[in-house]
């Protein structure tokens, strides 16, 4: 187990090196770069930069040699002194952008992760067991509907029906009164009150295809002739359902956390600009419209991470979970 | 059965209906086939993307109005309904396809223009009508279109007005072609990149076999939305609509094709040991030859299958892109770029008939998901 | 009245549903400490987790000299009496409507850390002398006295005596020179010397200290705008904005190790250091320790959290009529929302006590009156100030010669500006409300030339395509014009897309594209992320742009760039190369690409005997001399007066006075003096 482990983080470090340099790529694809982008700046504020300036600039930012060079320098910061660079559109260091906000990314991502799982796994069960129902029916349609339809026009129309019914504008994640008063109630009450719509938003096309991945394993288990033996001898039906197939259809429930959590990450983009949400989404957008390549590239960064662990996290649960791939037989 | 007819006649026609034998000599497409056809619910959206091809096909004279038509009278106009006949005629009833024109009254302190349906006037509406010019196919000069008013400056708008006057309709379908050729564009060059590289990984296995997954496992180890968004700002913003189109389609599909590789290379690894293919290449038939004659024919159901279940997520990519600002821009018009407009609170409390398209994208996104389950279903031969 | 009072009496403050009585003033301070936290402890030990009660902000509280929660800070001895922290003569600011009460929030939105505009706008308007609401009176403000000799070259200014930074110590004319001689003519933190302390002669002026509280200021020349330069919003707060005991530390020539501590602090020097936490353009919300003398001061920055909290500067140093140290209001909180139309939401439903900025446009406008009732507020309608809402400049300094000859063509703008659907663009995007005009100065103007205003406005695309035709651009096998040397009228207009500037330009670009196809003109439209719009415009990469008609009104002396190569912030959109000619005095002339021809060098001339004028009538003549050549050269082309935009108004806040002006020079809303508006109950 120790050596699956072992081979899983080296495994881990290597992507997520290939994954810095793809980042890289993608940070340097604009013209010009963040040097150009500051004179740029300092020339509408009426304080142009010399020449020897930008020389300068560009050698303290690591900008000047080639592209290799450009690369080995920007990930030396970070691996080895934790400087993400600078952000040019907030005008301090990427780190003290990205820091508080990571702490409200994962928290929302995470709550809404169990909410889609507490979701999900009942109702992907009952649509197994009475297929064909009219339940059945119904959470196939809703799930079907969940996935085909943008997350943001969902989340339009839940702000529309939250001003017009409740007569609360859903932004952010605290009401004034709230933000700064010390834990208790009501404050909690308060964040489940704008927390409500962002988990249903962005959970949506997570649960539908979780429901439809539950629902087709269990389908295909409770087929499978143990199940049939097991019922012939007279087994009740819900201790059946417990003991075999439902362990079995856990199986790729877990390993879904691979792309449930990048999946909730995305959604929180699109989701979190409409609702002015505390977290990463909006910056990632602002930082690409505006061309701050270090936040974009950083923000990409930390996605990723969050990604490679979730999924290394999702493998290791599903080792401990399934005796097959623990015990060696992995296909 | 005389002697003489029975002459030639094969034993199992003597025995069995006439359904059972097609069915043993039918190809595995006809199979397939019928095996669709009991689908009802991808039946019936099979034929409803049928229809949208067409539509798509002849846009400009599906469109009542051509692309940059504006009315400058009706912004924001609430749809008009559609009448066969009514009673305000002279002599009471009327019979004739026609819309109620509006009048329209503005508030002086908030400018709001609201509109009321007129019965008094009265826009005739009609098939084949004369309307603007255009050339089909980019080639054959026409200015027939489908349905539109008889004069041709009426306001005919059967699903309202945008807020810049443009007829909603025709924007929609214009949107349609451009958002569903992205969506099944995309998918092709995708499919293109997907099976040269699952067919090499699948076929030859080991080191490639690893390299080519690992490179794959790379790409998708990055959420795909934000490497779209870091793709597409890259992109200098003064570039034409046109090549602007296919940048963005190229960069989804650039992201999108992993997933199609995986399967082709799934389907390759398990084919890999089967007979045929060992013949084959005992038979001296060159590798390319072998996988592309002779093992993906094999499961092109399947993969046609994959295909249609990966368009929705390109079309929604897209959407999504575009409704950011990253992907498709005004003037170029896709259903993401009217959802963006349709994003406005004065939208969604007093225009609500401008997320249409949105309807528009679910439609289609589950028709193609209907359709690929479908395909799916039938083509696996252990369903059934 | 008098502003030295004994002692205030405290009476004991009645406080809403609060569980903590408020102890008997006359306890001894020892006392006071004791029974405070006993009661603190006290409550604490009650089950405060359950209780659903958030700790909200006090909108009562009755009028004393100075705000309840000031009174109570001087009691806990954290805070020197009222009297003592006012200066010796505050400025007394007149009410709008009635006497105020102290208390309240005022709520309003940003899109985020780089919206800085909106904080200039509203609590920063802090310059030595100010104008009055009209903007036709020039008072003075940080300045007790401003004396000016007679050929308005020598200005003698004495600082109110007794203003103090918003950490109690005092503002002298030690914090004048260091930011006279360490910021604004430090090289490496400002590198071109601010317009407003030029001279005539293109240098600085020299700074004489007199004493603690006066200077001089002496240019070579003639100087007599001055004044109004210092009664502007940045401009008029060159010399009070860098308190010297809190910068020092961060400038080099005082801290030999302020290069090092700052890159160890994360930055990349000692001037990002310097310009992030004190320099005028980078915004206070970001450094809560920078003592400033706005009468709100930065609580909490706005990187931490969703929103930047300010709260009142204890040290402000103006009071109302009856001797009361203002604000009124207790706190002014931004709130980060993103998105615009959130934002909008949130207006709409009444929690924002003012705002006009980002979506107080004509598409928000009638969602915005519809709800009025609902969120408590009234939309109240601003002046518009603009020559016109969209007015087209042709990059005549473009890079390609073929190109720039046709931009220099005034036969060819005549044209254009004939193939633009005025009428149509007021239908559509302007809600149906709006006149076509030029861009020359507006009715209201003192300035306004009907002949000007009105030029060449009629849509007549057979005019266009005649005048067109004559001034020799044949139409080709596509149907696009050339010019005679073979140039194709195919060029793209540059737009700044911000969703703060919203699609209006965009939308309006869109149809002219049709009316100018007509008459064979192809337009692209290419919007971008206003730093790249910048950045391409500053690099003189751009065939045509479009913005705001600045100067229209109120400041047409100032923003002329629409009427000549000169102005704030690169001058003219038409000529940048002619207006970086003139205003860095040939300094970059060899980037030139032609000498600008005998019009401009007129009305830059006349510019420049404007600025040396100190008669104000013969400066209002020699303007008018440059508006005729603007009439006759016709520069750029004008589109659409509309409305104007609105403000969301709640109607609990009082003394805001109505209507004003909106215009980024006046600085709207500052001059109605926020710091007078108050909040009631209802």
């Amino acid at each position: 187990m120790v050596r699956y482990l072992g081979r899983r983080v080296l495994y881990m470090a290597a992507t997520l090196l290939a994954i810095s340099l793809m980042v890289f790529v993608i940070i340097n694809l604009p013209p010009g770069d963040y040097v150009t982008a500051l004179t740029a700046k300092y020339n509408v504020m009426g304080q142009g930069l010399t020449e020897s300036d930008i020389v300068n600039l560009r050698h303290r930012y690591g900008l000047d040699g080639n592209l290799l060079q450009q690369y080995w320098h920007w990930i030396t910061q970070i691996v080895l002194h934790g400087d993400l660079g600078m952000s040019f559109e907030h005008e301090k260091p990427v780190a003290e952008v990205i820091g508080p906000r990571l702490g409200a990314t994962i928290g929302v991502s995470f709550i809404t992760l169990l909410v889609t799982w507490g979701l999900a796994f009942p109702i992907g069960v009952y649509s197994a067991v009475k297929q064909h129902s009219l339940g059945d029916y119904a959470v196939t349609t809703i799930g079907f509907l969940g996935l085909a339809t943008p997350n943001f026009l969902i989340a339009l129309v839940f702000i529309y029906f939250s001003v017009t019914w409740f007569g609360s504008v859903p932004s952010g994640l605290c009401s004034p009164e709230w933000c700064d008063a010390a834990w208790n109630l009501g404050k909690l009450l308060d964040l489940l009150g704008h927390l409500w719509i962002p988990m249903l938003v962005i959970g949506t096309a997570g649960v539908a295809g979780l429901v439809r991945i539950i629902r087709n394993n269990l389908l295909d288990e409770l087929q499978r002739p143990y199940v049939t033996a097991a019922r012939a001898r007279g087994v009740p039906e819900k201790a059946l359902l417990r003991r075999y197939p439902l362990r079995v259809a856990l199986n790729p429930f877990v390993s879904t956390i691979g792309w449930v959590l990048p999946l909730l990450l995305v959604g929180d983009i699109v989701v979190g600009q409409i609702l002015s949400l505390p977290t990463l989404g909006p910056i990632l957008l602002g930082s690409l419209k505006s061309q701050d390549m270090y936040l974009a590239g950083s923000v990409i960064m930390v996605l990723s991470v969050v990604t490679v662990i979730g999924t290394l996290i999702s493998d290791l649960l599903l080792g401990w979970l399934d005796p097959r791939i623990r015990l060696g037989h992995q296909r | 059965m005389s002697l003489k007819e029975s002459e030639g006649i094969e034993p199992e026609a003597m025995t069995a209906n006439p359904a059972d034998v097609q069915r043993t000599r039918a190809s595995q497409r006809e199979l397939v086939w019928w095996a669709f056809k009991k689908h009802r619910l991808a039946l019936i959206s099979a034929w409803f993307l049928a229809v949208m091809l067409v539509v798509i096909a002849l846009c400009e004279f599906v469109a009542p109005f051509g692309d940059r038509h504006r009315d400058s009278e009706y912004t924001t106009a609430q749809p008009q309904v559609l009448k066969l006949w009514d009673t305000d005629g002279p002599d009471g009833f009327r019979f004739g396809l026609h819309v109620d024109g509006y009048t329209s009254t503005q508030d002086p302190r908030s400018l709001r223009i609201t509109y009321e349906p007129n019965p008094e006037d009265r826009v005739d509406v009609g098939f084949f009508v004369k309307g603007e010019e255009y050339e089909l196919f980019g080639l054959i000069p026409m200015d027939r279109h489908l349905l539109g008013p008889k004069d041709i400056d009426d306001p005919m708008y059967l699903l309202g007005t945008t807020t810049d006057g443009q007829d909603l309709l025709s924007q929609m379908v214009y949107a349609t072609r451009v958002s569903a050729s992205v969506g099944i564009i995309g998918v092709l060059l995708a499919f293109l990149l997907g099976i040269v590289f699952g067919a090499i990984s699948g076929y030859f296995g080991g080191w490639i076999d690893n390299v080519v997954q690992r490179i794959i496992e790379l790409i998708m180890a990055v959420p795909s939305i934000p490497l779209w968004l870091g793709l597409a700002a890259a992109l200098p913003s003064d570039m034409g609509p046109i090549a602007r189109y296919f940048i963005i389609t190229t960069i989804l599909a650039l992201v999108a094709w992993t997933g199609l590789a995986r399967e082709v290379r799934g389907r390759f690894l398990a084919l890999r040991s089967e007979e045929f293919v060992t013949s084959a290449l005992l038979d001296g038939s060159s590798h390319a030859r072998i996988m592309f004659r002779h093992m993906l024919p094999s499961f092109s159901s399947h993969i046609i299958a994959a295909l249609s279940l990966s368009i929705p997520g390109m079309i929604l990519a897209e959407t999504a892109l575009s409704w950011l600002g990253m992907g498709l821009r005004p003037p170029a018009v896709s259903w993401g770029v009217q959802l963006q407009d349709a994003s406005k609170w004065s939208v969604l409390s007093g225009a609500p008939w401008l997320l249409i398209p949105g309807l528009c994208v679910v439609l289609v996104v589950l028709a193609f998901n209907f359709v690929g389950d479908g395909l799916r279903d039938a083509a696996d031969p252990y369903k059934h | 009245m008098s502003t030295r009072q004994p002692r205030p009496d405290l009476s004991p403050k009645r406080r809403e549903g609060g569980a903590i009585p408020w102890p008997d003033p006359a306890l001894s301070r020892r006392g006071l400490v004791l029974t405070g936290s006993a009661a603190l402890t006290a409550s604490a030990a009650g089950c405060s987790w359950f209780s659903t009660d958030p700790e909200s902000g006090e909108a009562g509280g009755e009028k004393g000299l100075e705000a309840p929660m000031l009174a109570e800070r001087v009691e806990a001895g954290d805070l020197p009496a009222v009297g003592d922290r006012l200066p010796k003569e505050p400025v007394v600011i007149k009410v709008a409507e009635s006497t105020g009460r102290y208390g309240g929030t005022w709520n309003t939105a940003i899109t985020g850390a780089s919206d800085g505009p909106w904080l200039y706008r509203t609590i920063n308007y802090e310059p030595l002398l100010k104008k009055n609401r009209d903007f036709t009176e020039i008072e003075l403000n940080v300045a007790s006295a401003f004396d000016i000799n007679e050929d308005a070259s020598q200005f003698t200014i004495t600082l109110r005596e007794g203003i103090k930074w918003s950490d109690g110590e005092p503002l002298t004319t030690k914090d004048v020179e260091f930011g006279f001689y360490d910021v604004a003519l430090n090289t490496d933190l400002t590198t071109g010397v601010p317009a407003e302390l030029l001279g005539p002669d293109g240098a600085p002026p020299t700074l004489e200290i007199v004493d603690d509280y006066t200077f001089v200021v002496t240019f070579a020349g003639p100087k007599p705008l001055f004044e109004d330069a210092m009664a502007g919003g940045i401009s008029g707060q060159r010399f009070t904005y860098y308190p010297r005991h809190y910068l020092e530390q961060f400038h080099l020539d005082y801290n030999p190790a302020a290069d090092d501590e700052a890159v160890a602090d994360g930055y990349d020097g000692w001037i990002s250091r310097f310009t992030a936490l004190g320099n005028l353009w980078n915004f206070q919300w970001e450094n809560p320790d920078l003592p400033t003398m706005l009468p709100w001061i930065c609580k909490k920055p706005i990187s931490d959290a969703d929103y930047a909290l300010f709260e009142r500067n204890p040290f402000y140093y103006k009071v109302d009529e009856e001797g009361s140290q203002l604000p009124y209001l207790d706190e002014v909180r931004y709130n980060i929302i993103a998105d615009v139309e959130t934002m909008f939401a949130h207006a709409i439903n009444g929690d924002y006590e003012f705002h006009s900025r980002h979506f107080n446009d004509n598409a928000h406008r009638a969602d915005a009156v519809d709800n009025e009732a609902n969120g408590n507020y009234t939309v109240t309608d601003l002046e518009s100030t603009y020559s016109s809402d969209m007015n087209l400049a042709f990059n005549l300094n473009h890079a390609d010669a073929g190109l720039r000859k046709i931009f220099q063509d005034k036969q060819f703008r005549i044209a254009m500006s004939h193939a633009i659907d005025r009428q149509e663009l007021i239908d559509v995007l302007w809600n149906r409300v709006g006149e076509p005009s030029q861009a020359a100065p507006r009715p209201e103007s003192r300035f306004y030339d009907e002949a000007f205003a009105t030029q060449y406005l009629e849509f007549d695309t057979d005019l266009a395509a005649q005048t067109l035709e004559a001034a020799g651009y044949t139409a080709g096998s596509d149907g696009i014009r050339e010019s005679a040397d073979g140039v194709r009228l195919e060029f793209t207009a540059s737009v700044a897309d911000d969703s703060l500037l919203g699609t209006t330009w965009l939308d309006a670009l869109d149809m002219i594209k049709d009316t100018w196809a007509a008459v064979g003109v192809e337009l692209h439209v290419n919007g971008q992320p206003r730093e790249n719009w910048q950045a391409g415009i500053d690099e003189n990469e751009f065939d045509l742009t479009v913005w705001t008609g600045d100067g229209g009104s109120i400041d047409e002396t100032n923003s002329v760039y629409w009427y000549m190569a000169a102005g704030p912030s690169g001058g003219a959109f038409f000529a940048r190369q002619w207006s970086a000619h003139y205003t860095l005095h040939g300094a970059q002339d060899d980037e030139m690409l032609e000498a600008p021809p005998a019009a401009i060098v007129e009305q830059q001339d006349l510019y420049d005997q404007f600025t040396s004028e100190p008669d104000a009538a013969a400066r209002d003549e020699i303007f008018k001399q440059i508006l005729t050549i603007a009439k006759e050269q016709f520069w750029a082309i004008g589109t659409v007066q509309g409305q104007g935009t609105w403000a969301v108004v709640s109607n609990r806040l009082k003394n805001v006075g109505g209507s004003m002006p909106e215009n980024p020079s006046y600085g709207t809303p500052s001059p109605a003096r926020p710091e007078q508006w108050y909040l009631t109950e209802e």
